[in-house]
C-alpha cells in the first residue's frame, strides 16, 4: 500500500532527535536520509534501514467494500563491522525502531490508522560482504498495523 | 422417573486432544507448503530441506517447521532476502484459527485449497469473518 509505505517512511525519517533512527543512520551521498524501501541504492554505505510490506490482508463487507486492511511491516536496520561496533549498532538501531513503531504518530493518506505495533524481532544476522571485505549485520522488527 | 447423569468428560478431553493435534499438523503441514512455494531455487536445496520436524500427538500439543540449510535465515531477511519463510509464517498465522476450528479439515493439498477459498472465496478475496 502506497499510502502505507509513505506514512511509514515519514515517521522513521522524523525521528530526527538524539537516538532517533533517522539521526542514527545519517544521510548518504545524496543527503537523503538513509532509509529505503525494500533495497538500499550502491551509493548508501551503511549504517541503514530497510522496510517493507511483508503481508496485507483485506478485509471486507457485502458489496466487497474494503473495510480494514492488516499489514505486516518487516523493518531492517543494517551495519557493517569498520569499527567493530556493528552488531551493536543493529541493536541500538533495532531497540529504536521497536519504541518508535509501537504506537507511532502515523498518517495514511485516504485511510485511518486503528493501530501500529511491535509484533516481533527478529535475531541478528551476520552476512559476508565479499565485494567489501566486510560483515554486514542486521536485526529487524514486525510491526503490525492495522487501517481502515 | 429419575435422571441419570452421565460424565463423559473422560471420553471428550482425549478426542479434542486428538482433534486439536490433528489441526496443529494441518497448519504445520500448510506452513511448509507455503515455505516450499516461496522459497528462492538456484539448486533446490532450500526447498528441499523445509519439514515438519515435530508432529503434534494428543500428549504433546505442539508442532514444529524448520528449513534446515543453513543459509535460509540470509535468503529470508539477510541484504538480498525475500521474506520467504516470514510471508509464509505470516499467511499460516492469518489462516490458524481456521485451521485450530477444524475447517481446513486434516492435512493435505486439499486443506490448503480448503483454507484459501474458505478465506478468500472460491473467485478471490473475501477477507476475514472465520
Amino acid at each position: 500500500m502506497n499510502a502505507l509505505d509513505a506514512g511509514l517512511y515519514s515517521v522513521l525519517a522524523g525521528d530526527t532527535g538524539a537516538g532517533g533512527v533517522a539521526a542514527l543512520v545519517g544521510t548518504d551521498r545524496d543527503s537523503n536520509k538513509k532509509i529505503y524501501q525494500l533495497d538500499a541504492p550502491q551509493k548508501a554505505d551503511p549504517p541503514y534501514v530497510l522496510f517493507q510490506e511483508a503481508q496485507d490482508t483485506p478485509g471486507y463487507t457485502f458489496g466487497n467494500i474494503d473495510v480494514y486492511d492488516h499489514v505486516f511491516y518487516l523493518v531492517r536496520a543494517f551495519t557493517v563491522d569498520a569499527n567493530t561496533t556493528g552488531p551493536a549498532q543493529a541493536g541500538i538501531l533495532a531497540d529504536r525502531l521497536k519504541v518508535l513503531l509501537t504506537n507511532p504518530s502515523l498518517t495514511v493518506s485516504g485511510k485511518t490508522v486503528l493501530s501500529a505495533r511491535f509484533d516481533r524481532s527478529y535475531p541478528p544476522l551476520k552476512e559476508w560482504d565479499g565485494a567489501n571485505n566486510r560483515y554486514f549485520y542486521s536485526r529487524g522488527v514486525l510491526v503490525e498495523i492495522w487501517v481502515s | 422417573m429419575g435422571v441419570q447423569l452421565v460424565n463423559n468428560i473422560p471420553k471428550v478431553v482425549p478426542e479434542l486432544k486428538r482433534q486439536v493435534a490433528e489441526r496443529l499438523n494441518a497448519a504445520a503441514q500448510f506452513w511448509v507448503g507455503q515455505a516450499k512455494q516461496n522459497a528462492p531455487v538456484d539448486t533446490g536445496f532450500l526447498k528441499a530441506h523445509v519439514g515438519q520436524s515435530i508432529a503434534a500427538v494428543p500428549e504433546r500439543l505442539e508442532a514444529e517447521v524448520r528449513s534446515l540449510a543453513r543459509y535460509s535465515a540470509p535468503t529470508d531477511t539477510g541484504i538480498r532476502g525475500t521474506l520467504w519463510w516470514t510471508k509464509s509464517y505470516l499467511r499460516t498465522r492469518e489462516l490458524f484459527p481456521q485451521f485450530l476450528y477444524g475447517k481446513a479439515g486434516s492435512a493435505g493439498a486439499n486443506v490448503i485449497r480448503a483454507a484459501e477459498e474458505d478465506f478468500h472465496g472460491p473467485m478471490g478475496r473475501k477477507g476475514g469473518g472465520f
